[in-house]
């Protein structure tokens, strides 16, 4: 079973998210990007669902520690984000995400659809 | 329009479907809690001329509005966070005020979904 680690400091989205993948995955839960750091970087999961709007460290600065960190530079990191604003898209991908899902998260079935074609890439 | 109105009470049926009555539960007890915690962020933040913290206040509270299905609160918070992270200190008590009552009736609707209240 793919490991994936949840970094989500909004309670609420984590209960969710826990809903929709557990029994599909094991899931690492982080709420803060601090925290998501260093155990990412030690433990490395298959795949990452990145919070942007995290308090503290945010998500892109989460993910550029990933991507200089050996261990983890490769690996799959989604974006979620409830920005949804004109260019966001485009400006997460660019800035080195993989993927980008926006919230609220209503359906279970794109979320795993939108991981699995990340882990099936690498 | 009526802050009550703008409910979807299809997103607590799908939350239903997902993971029962537990999840819908977990979710709405968050929702009369953490999010009633940020609207007051909101407030307190909006007294004190922080727009910064108006802002993440406005922001937690979209995905969470998204999630009971409260639309009318997502709209309001959607713009609040706007008007804070643009600069338009002068439109901020106001969206304030009505964000309070979007919370207010959207807390009302998502209470009256679950038998008992949440958990």
């Amino acid at each position: 079973m793919n490991r994936i680690a949840v970094v989500e400091d909004n309670p609420d989205n984590r209960l969710l998210l826990h809903a929709m993948l557990d029994g599909e995955y094991e899931i690492e839960e982080y709420e803060t990007g601090v925290h998501a750091v260093a155990g990412i970087t030690q433990h490395p999961t298959d795949l990452v669902l990145l919070d942007i709007s995290l308090p503290g460290m945010d998500g892109l600065e989460v993910l550029r520690h990933l991507r200089e960190t050996p261990a983890t530079a490769g690996m799959p990191v989604i974006a979620l984000t409830a920005h949804a604003m004109t260019g966001d898209r485009e400006r997460f991908l660019a800035a080195g995400f993989d993927g980008y899902v926006t919230k609220p998260i209503v359906s279970d079935v794109e979320l795993i659809a939108a991981i699995e074609t990340q882990l099936a890439r690498v | 329009m009526n802050d009550q109105g703008d409910f979807d009470s299809e997103a607590l049926a799908r939350l239903t479907a997902l993971g029962g009555e537990k999840l819908v539960r977990g979710i709405v007890a968050l929702f009369t809690g953490f999010a009633a915690a940020r609207v007051e962020d909101a407030e307190s933040a909006s007294a004190a001329g922080n727009c910064a913290g108006v802002a993440a206040a406005a922001h937690a509270l979209r995905s969470s509005a998204g999630n009971v299905g409260a639309m009318r609160l997502y709209s309001v918070a959607t713009d609040l966070e706007l008007a804070a992270r643009s600069g338009h200190a002068e439109l901020v008590p106001g969206l304030v005020t009505r964000l309070r009552s979007a919370y207010d009736g959207a807390r009302a609707q998502v209470l009256d979904f679950v038998p008992g209240g949440a958990s």
